[in-house]
């Protein structure tokens, strides 16, 4: 391998756009500047403002109906969950401007100088292998791991990181498959982080030109000219997971189409000659079929081709995946899944796609479609948080601080946290990505579990009770000023004001009755009583409703 | 209770009923718990109950003609230069291909000196196969003519639901123990942190990592927020969430009444288990078929089977596939061994979503085809081969093993002879007919 001849020409490999995750602020700022738009502008306006698409002229998304969205929802669906304060903030801003502006980012703050001295988030894949092997073998992942915690606490642009969430499911990697999982960090800034509101076409080729996921579907040994030939794991993967998908049973393309694709990405693979390229992306045309190839009933073809091309009709390939009708359906179903419900109506799957396709596969006006659709308004509570959304909930609602040192207390207690809660960051094991369904997150061990991670951050000293580095809560800070007269009135406040959910008046009373101060009594008998109102914290943040978004 | 179920049992009352009697917790409202999330058992009220099942799922694609290995057949040979079980003879014996036989009455085919077990799973050979306990179907799995998907999550769903219908959602195992009279207390357990889908739906079912670690835990007083989530939870709708939440306080007060670090609740018989999951996950189900909570079906899982590349020789001891099939032969082994006598009235059984292709591939891996194995041990199973397979294997247009034996055939019989299911039809809906194997002892 290391003697094989150079990549050919037509490699012309742009690293991708990495704003998203650069530290240099400077960057940021001025990437910023770019997307400053008018804050309150209403939504067709902004519409018209988003990149048209490759194929013709932006046309959009007809007529938005008018918002009807409450902000209780919108922060629910938008963010990793309410911070005190949020939602009477969004109420004065109105909840069209601030879907808006979670849509651009425009004057939103960001997480990243927290994160700024975690070089691995910055560095090539060549670098990271150097800081594996000389420096410290998982600093890459405890630095990606602390920075997800982060960013997704801390950081305004929720709607960003929330789909930063959804896109590196999409385009899941295991990281801890091969040896290589250093190879992560440069995939997830340049391929999910470049693009999570950007063009779905452009994160598609970025992922396929990313050495995590060649290694992770085994696309490094897709070498047309062994015996054996072509391995077919990516190309299935590309087309079953990725773009064209299956919807509700129904598959576009056949068991032959992913024979003929794994021939065409034949020879996708990394760069491993010395130099500043060194487990990069590289074509190697010795491994490349030069087969013809017929795919898709036709719809996309390429001639027998000679020795050092066929690279370029990959690249081709995915264009014509990225826009192909069954991909919009698929990304859209996903996305409606998981802003709506497990089971999202088609009419409004159907009526995404086709600003999806018709925006070029920009991700903003998809989104924008759905957030102003009377489906999304309707569908409040509809979705169990799963385990990272509820931990990041829980330190969101609670105003809790942490150590944010990757190698520190908090951020491991937190790591650990995930592990057991069943969704550990960037460890899935299988391609399809964490589910993104009800079911398989409502279990009675994982109710267990999320209870006692819950009771445990609300009890205070979550990581360690010794230290400096740990998640902490001040109870007191949280209580509403003034107070008002009852525990019970008390308690219900504390589901609006923290929660951002109303409980039930009779499990108001019996949350009082479990931790023994009924709910007449004065506010004081709870205020005062600092183990029992972080008790009934923590028990209010187990409650079902914040269970949901 | 032995009759089929009464509109009103199936509306979990009379569960509700037992719960309330038994179990002394604040909250009282279904009868059926799911313990942790990767397992779920249930166990039967009447004294005429059947035996505990587990379904076995090997996640990722199980490669059916490594693990039951056609070593002598000549195609296989070619088509696998590298990966191939080596025959007796051709290695040392602890390296070569265990021999198999046909079991019972029935001789499909003529597989003398042609099929074998792994190497990697002596210890499956020298115990259950040896002691009459294990039965093997080959060339198994979902028949093309209902679906021949080789997606793994279409697949998985087709296998887990049962169908590839689309109007069934529920889980298979959950469809049995709706059939069942009797069903009680904590019936069905999923081990690990998430309920399989094969145990999801009415009748309800109990995720749990362990039985000793099922219970409310880090509130500053766990007593006080037991009964406060007891009231958030509330019974009686079909909200899963609501439900869910209502049976695991419901299930807390059965489990956490047994003392789980007492004796007979540690490995029994000398057997030794190892640290992986699986191995660690059967222990579990032991302990639990000891307790004697009412368990009657269990979901576990093991992946790693998703083998596209470097599966390795067989005759190395290291190699990945070796690993895998070692790890499962030396698991069933242990869990065999473990429970003893008790096996009289446990019937395992593994699934996989689809098998490998025949040839190998240029990685020294495969990628997914169609027909796998499946294995069924227990104390009351007859052990061999059984099924239909075809007489040479061949590169085929799609390079498969062609399915010829539907995989729930053998798993109705089970259900029907041994746990006790008055009828399959609505836990197999789109299966058709075919005489028994013969795989259980009534």
């Amino acid at each position: 391998m290391l003697d094989s001849p150079a990549a050919p020409s037509d490699v012309e490999l742009e690293p991708a756009a990495s704003d998203g995750e650069t530290p240099s602020s400077q960057r940021l700022r001025s990437r910023r500047s770019l997307f400053t738009l008018p804050l309150a502008a209403g939504l067709a306006a902004s519409a018209a403002c988003t990149a048209p698409g490759r194929q013709g002229p932006p046309p959009a998304d007809p007529q938005p109906p008018p918002l009807d969205v409450s902000a209780e929802v919108a922060v629910d669906k938008l963010t990793f969950g309410p911070t005190p304060g949020l939602v009477d903030a969004v109420k004065a801003m109105g909840v069209a401007s601030w879907i808006e502006r979670q849509l651009t980012r425009a004057g939103l703050s960001d997480a990243e100088h927290l994160v700024s001295s975690f070089t691995s988030l910055t560095n090539t894949n060549l670098q990271n292998y150097q800081l594996s092997a000389n420096v410290k073998w998982d600093l890459h992942a405890k630095e990606l791991d602390a920075a997800t915690i982060i960013r997704a606490t801390r950081s305004e642009a929720q709607l960003y990181e929330v789909m930063c969430d959804f896109w590196s499911n999409h385009f899941n990697t295991w990281r801890s498959k091969t040896w290589m999982g250093f190879l992560k960090n440069a995939e997830h800034r340049e391929v999910v982080r470049a693009h999570a509101l950007g063009r779905f076409s452009d994160m598609l080729v970025a992922s396929a030109h990313s050495s995590a996921m060649l290694d992770y579907l085994d696309n490094l040994p897709n070498d047309a000219s062994t015996p054996g030939g072509v391995n077919e794991n990516y190309a299935r993967e590309l087309m079953e997971l990725h773009t064209l998908g299956i919807v509700n049973g129904t598959q576009v393309h056949t068991e032959d189409d992913v024979h003929q694709v794994a021939k065409l990405i034949s020879g996708w693979s990394i760069d491993w000659n010395s130099g500043p390229n060194k487990y990069g992306f590289r074509f190697a045309p010795w491994m490349h079929s030069l087969d013809a190839v017929s795919v898709l009933n036709g719809a996309f073809e390429r001639p027998a081709r000679r020795y050092g091309q066929g690279y370029d009709d990959g690249v081709r390939f995915l264009q014509v995946l990225a826009n192909h009708p069954a991909t919009a359906r698929h990304i859209c179903w996903k996305l409606c899944r998981r802003f709506l419900s497990d089971d999202p109506p088609m009419s409004l799957v159907e009526s995404a796609a086709q600003v999806f396709l018709a925006n070029g596969t920009a991700i903003v006006p998809t989104l924008r479609h759905i957030f102003v659709s009377a489906e999304f308004a309707a569908s409040g509570n509809a979705k169990v948080r799963r385990p990272f959304e509820q931990l990041i909930a829980t330190l969101r609602a609670l105003n809790a601080t942490f150590g944010t040192a990757p190698d520190g207390k908090s951020i491991s207690a937190l790591r650990s946290a995930l592990d057991v809660l069943g969704q550990p960051i960037f460890e899935r094991v299988s391609p399809d990505g964490y589910p993104d369904v009800n079911p398989y997150w409502v279990s009675s061990a994982a109710l267990l579990e999320r209870w006692r991670v819950t009771g445990e951050i609300a009890r205070n000293g979550f990581g360690s009770r010794k230290t400096e580095d740990r998640v902490e809560v001040n109870p007191l800070a949280l209580l509403p000023n003034p107070l008002p007269a009852t525990v019970g009135e008390l308690v219900s406040r504390l589901g609006t004001d923290v929660a951002n959910i109303a409980i039930p008046g009779n499990d108001v009373t019996d949350l009082c009755n479990a931790v023994g101060i009924p709910a007449a009594s004065a506010a004081t008998a709870l205020s005062t009583n600092l183990p029992k109102l972080s008790l009934v914290l923590g028990l209010i943040l187990c409650h079902p409703l914040f269970q949901r978004r | 209770m032995t009759t089929a179920l009464s509109a009103e049992a199936q509306s979990g009352i009379s569960r509700r009923t037992f719960l309330a009697g038994t179990a002394a917790t604040a909250a009282i409202s279904a009868g059926v718990v799911t313990l942790g999330g990767n397992y779920a058992f249930a166990t039967p009220e009447n004294t005429e109950h059947g035996d505990v099942l587990v379904a076995l799922f090997l996640r990722g694609g199980a490669d059916g003609l490594s693990l039951v290995a056609p070593h002598a057949m000549p195609t296989y040979r070619a088509l696998r230069p590298t990966i191939r079980v080596k025959s007796p003879g051709e290695v040392e014996p602890e390296n070569a291909a265990l021999p198999l036989s046909a079991g019972g009455a029935v001789a499909p085919f003529d597989l003398d000196g042609v099929f074998g077990l792994h190497p990697g799973m002596a210890a499956l050979h020298a115990g259950p196969w040896s002691a009459g306990n294990l039965a093997v179907i080959h060339a198994a799995g979902m028949p093309a003519s209902e679906s021949d998907t080789r997606s793994h999550f279409d697949s998985m769903r087709n296998w887990e639901v049962g169908t590839a219908g689309m109007t069934y959602s529920n889980g298979f195992l959950n469809r049995y123990l709706a059939t069942l009279p009797g069903v009680e207390r904590i019936d069905a357990v999923g081990l690990g942190g998430s309920l399989q889908r094969s145990l999801s739906g009415q009748v309800p079912a109990f995720s749990m990592h362990s039985p000793s670690s099922f219970s409310v835990r880090g509130f500053s007083s766990n007593s006080r927020a037991r009964d406060a989530l007891a009231a958030f939870y509330d019974a009686g709708t079909t909200d899963l969430l609501l439900t869910t939440g209502a049976n695991t306080m419901s299930a807390i007060g059965m489990v956490n009444a047994v003392d789980w670090s007492q004796p007979q609740f540690q490995p029994q018989n000398g057997a030794v288990y190892e640290s992986n999951g699986l191995a660690q996950g059967l222990r579990q189900v032991a302990a639990l078929i000891r307790a004697n909570v009412g368990l009657r079906a269990v979901a576990l899982d093991f992946g790693g089977w998703d083998t596209h590349e470097g599966m390795g020789a067989p005759e190395s001891t290291d190699s990945y596939f070796r690993r895998q099939a070692a790890a499962l032969g030396n698991s069933l082994a242990a869990f065999a061994q473990d429970l003893g006598s008790d096996m009289n009235e446990v019937t395992l059984f593994t699934m996989s979503e689809f098998g490998r292709t025949i040839n190998e591939n240029g990685s020294g891996g495969t990628d997914h085809g169609r027909a796998s194995v499946q294995f069924v041990m227990g104390g009351n199973v007859r052990g061999g081969v059984y099924g239909s397979f075809v007489p040479t294997i061949a590169d085929g247009p799609e390079g498969d093993l062609t399915v010829l034996n539907d995989w729930r055939r053998s798993v109705a019989e089970v259900m029907a002879v041994r746990g006790g299911a008055p009828s399959t039809s609505t836990i197999f809906p789109t299966l058709g007919g075919g005489d028994p194997f013969g795989l259980c002892v009534p």
